[in-house]
């Protein structure tokens, strides 16, 4: 490299500056690779602990469910209920033998179709009355939002690869006064938000681009 | 599958952390005007730097943003039938497509103007505020995901001390 006059970022210097070209792309290249190393680690590592086995992560009563452990039990006082829309019902859930978990996933069956106390209760937890550790017991309060014939399904899991479920049939019948403005209240909810969706994002589009037009002209 | 997850942690971090960055920005441009001013001084090489993180951030934000939303409607046991019908995950949603705007508009405005744009309070002042809120909506979209998931977020002492009602 000669010596002279040279610009590097704007900044003129008379003197050789302390630049080599080449040893800067060894050194970026490795900084590359370290970061890509870097990234795909924690990729990795995401993927990993997405859940304890991250192929057997499909709703329990499935194929892709955790192994059903044969000891692992989960009972109720009632597999079948006959329920009325916006009247609640109290469930006692019972796990034992290894149980840490009982879980009440919104997405399985037709849990969605019910208002849940709780979702998600551990083993020894403030809501678990059973102090034996491996064994859960807890009271469920569930609220029917429709009418029809719904399955409630109930998690339980112990450590490692041991799960099961159990499935309580609940008739809902719904034709009274409570359905109906149950049903109404969640219509006008909905459709407030289908609104929303539409309103909300045109409405911060056009701020933006009036906030951009007024950046863009102040720095011209 | 449960591949929504995967997506959604790692650009929410980076997002999170760019609202905090921005804030160290922001204080060295307010109050250390001069030094950053002044090439190869050390708060002016931090400066830098906080400021490509930022840039960056913002566009692992906006794909990581289109990546969590495209694997949140894949999920087999959220169809579309039961986001709606939750309160938690019509937010998540509605904001999600907000922030995403706001993100493509900090990556334009990052890209046009370059470093240029910390020169004058009319483009840094909103440049930051609307990261900081991208922040915001990224922390308040992640702590209500934990909250459909596992029932419980860290951050609700946090909401409730600040008075957002919570789910």
């Amino acid at each position: 490299m000669k010596r002279g006059l040279y610009i590097l970022n704007g900044h003129r210097f008379n003197m050789k500056p302390n630049w080599d070209g080449n040893r800067m792309k060894r050194n970026q290249l490795t900084k590359i690779v370290v970061v890509l190393s870097f990234l795909s680690l924690l990729i990795v590592t995401a993927a990993g602990s997405a859940g304890a086995y991250g192929g057997q992560t499909d709703e329990c009563g499935t194929s892709g469910c955790h192994d059903t452990l044969g000891t692992l039990t989960i009972v109720s006082n009632s597999t079948s209920v006959t329920a009325t829309t916006g009247e609640s019902f109290v469930l006692v859930i019972q796990a034992g033998n290894g149980a840490e978990w009982i879980k009440v996933i919104s997405g399985w069956e037709d849990n969605a179709q019910f208002s849940i106390s709780q979702q998600e209760i551990e083993d020894d937890s403030v809501n678990d009355t059973d102090v034996v550790v491996g064994a859960i017991s807890v009271e469920l309060t569930f609220i029917p939002l429709a009418a029809g014939d719904h399955t409630i399904r109930i998690w339980t899991a112990s450590a490692d690869d041991y799960a099961t479920s159990l499935d309580i049939a609940v008739t809902v019948t719904g034709e009274t006064v409570t359905t109906t403005t149950t049903t109404t209240a969640t219509i006008d909810l909905l459709e407030t938000w289908r609104f929303m969706m539409i309103t909300v994002p045109v409405a911060t589009g056009v701020i933006l681009l009036v906030l951009g037009i007024v950046v863009f002209k102040r720095n011209e | 599958m449960a591949i929504h997850p995967v997506f959604v942690h790692f650009h929410t971090g980076i997002l999170s952390a760019a609202a905090a960055v921005v804030m160290l920005n922001l204080l060295l441009r307010i109050a250390f005007k001069d030094s950053i001013n002044t090439p190869g001084s050390r708060w002016a090489r931090i400066f830098h730097q906080a400021d490509v993180y930022i840039y960056v951030g913002c566009i692992i934000g906006f794909l990581g943003l289109i990546a969590g939303a495209v694997t949140g409607f894949m999920e087999p046991d959220y169809p579309m039938a039961v986001l709606e019908a939750s309160p938690i995950m019509r937010f998540k949603i509605l904001w999600s497509i907000v922030t995403l705007e706001i993100y493509l508009f900090l990556i334009i405005v990052r890209a046009k103007l370059g470093d240029r744009v910390w020169v004058k309070p009319s483009t840094y002042i909103p440049y930051a505020t609307l990261v900081l809120i991208g922040g915001g909506l990224m922390v308040i979209m992640g702590a209500l995901g934990g909250l459909a998931v596992y029932s419980e977020s860290i951050m609700a002492p946090l909401f409730d001390w600040i008075g957002l009602p919570w789910p």
